[in-house]
């Protein structure tokens, strides 16, 4: 098997297909201040399938809307523009890496824990004055990088899932064995390719090693989730493993065993609700 | 629903029973209730990545007690903190979710 570089990576990720035109509006969005509501909700209603999974999650009882909400202008009236766009971002980038049958990696399990970092993430920010989205975002993406290799290089990334599974190891270490790089730098190249604002792509470059990043925030943010969403076995994954925290990064996000304490049981239950995202 | 207790995989002995459905991330039903869980059942829910499951208690018991659940918790978090540190938000942490799962005892 011919050695796989990151420059080889770099031309995958430059190939990958654009995005839904909305998605990319979003995300553009997500720096803005003023954004054409109207446009946006054209957009969403345009993709019904998307609509419908959007309005599904709306629609749960964690959110305790007493009548049903039927339209995303709905919505986005009852829930705000930015959790609607958060809800409409995620309901289509889960969809959008396809990797191949029997690849090793389960994408129901890779998403729960995707959505319940992003969930951890959010509730952080709240705690320590960072913008929610941004940082629910950054979170739902931290592993982007994984289902990037395991969609574009299954035969070698199969090969570092050996390993790890072998080893019980944390992936980084076995994609830096087997590859020599890290799914953390090839999600920086995807969430920039997808001009994710740099809050977002340090976040997910850094999620590991967010005393590398260049403004810390959301990579702290990120990190920290990480760890919670594993401990709290939101993905109900057997292989999960807790990372050690950056003690750092803890820090300088200021939390104690009373505001974690006091977060856990509203992440769990949105965490709930935010996975019927997943389903077709 | 016969209910049960839920615990974790790596606790689960073959012969115990289902005491609710088990299903995979879209609702769709892996093993009925009622199903007497052999080998096979346990190593494909490790494959499958099933962290746990409902099982009904042996006979003379209604629900777990304090201390067993509190085994069951203990059993799965050393399983996820095995490679996690020993600094002090580690500490935090795990207490945090050591007491977030004890209060959601069944």
């Amino acid at each position: 098997m011919s050695e796989l570089t990151l420059e080889a990576v770099l031309a995958d990720v430059e190939g990958m297909p654009s995005l839904p035109t909305v998605v990319a509006e979003l995300i553009r969005s997500l720096e803005k201040e003023s954004v054409s509501v109207d446009e946006l909700v054209a957009g969403i209603v345009g993709d019904q399938a998307l609509a419908a999974r959007v309005l599904r999650v709306a629609n749960s009882p964690f959110f305790g809307i007493q009548h049903r909400v039927a339209s995303i202008h709905d919505a986005i009236v009852v829930l705000g523009f930015r959790a609607v766009g958060s809800l409409v971002l995620a309901a289509s980038l889960t969809g959008y890496f396809v990797p191949p049958e029997g690849s090793g990696i389960d994408l129901a399990v890779f998403w729960r824990h995707g959505m319940g970092t992003g969930l951890c993430a959010r509730a952080l920010a709240r705690h320590c004055g960072l913008e929610a989205e941004t940082a629910f975002t950054a979170g739902l993406l931290h592993d982007i990088g994984q289902l990037l290799l395991v969609t574009a290089r299954p035969v070698q990334y199969a090969e570092a899932l050996a390993w790890r599974d072998e080893r019980d190891c944390p992936m980084r270490e076995a994609e830096r064995s087997i590859l020599g790089f890290d799914h953390a730098q090839v999600g920086r190249m995807v969430t920039e390719r997808w001009r994710f604002p740099s809050e977002i792509v340090q976040a997910v470059a850094h999620h590991h090693d967010p005393i590398q990043a260049e403004a810390s925030g959301y990579a702290d943010v990120a990190h920290v989730a990480d760890a919670l969403a594993h401990g709290l076995d939101l993905a109900r994954d057997a292989r999960a493993m807790v990372p050690r925290i950056d003690m750092d990064a803890w820090k300088r996000l200021g939390l104690d065993e009373r505001g974690l304490t006091e977060m856990l049981p509203g992440v769990a239950r949105e965490h709930e609700s935010y996975c019927a995202l997943l389903s077709a | 629903m016969a209910g049960g207790v839920k615990m974790p995989i790596e606790q689960v002995r073959p012969g115990m029973c289902l005491g609710e459905a088990l299903r995979d991330a879209n609702g769709v039903v892996l093993l009925p209730e009622g199903t007497v869980l052999g080998e096979s059942h346990l190593a494909s829910c490790l494959r499958r990545g099933v962290a746990w499951v409902v099982v009904t208690p042996p006979d003379g018991e209604d629900a777990p007690d304090e201390t067993a659940w509190r085994e069951a918790v203990a059993a799965r978090l050393a399983r996820l903190f095995r490679h996690g540190g020993d600094g002090e938000a580690d500490r935090v942490l795990y207490q945090a979710i050591f007491e977030y799962h004890l209060g959601r005892m069944p």
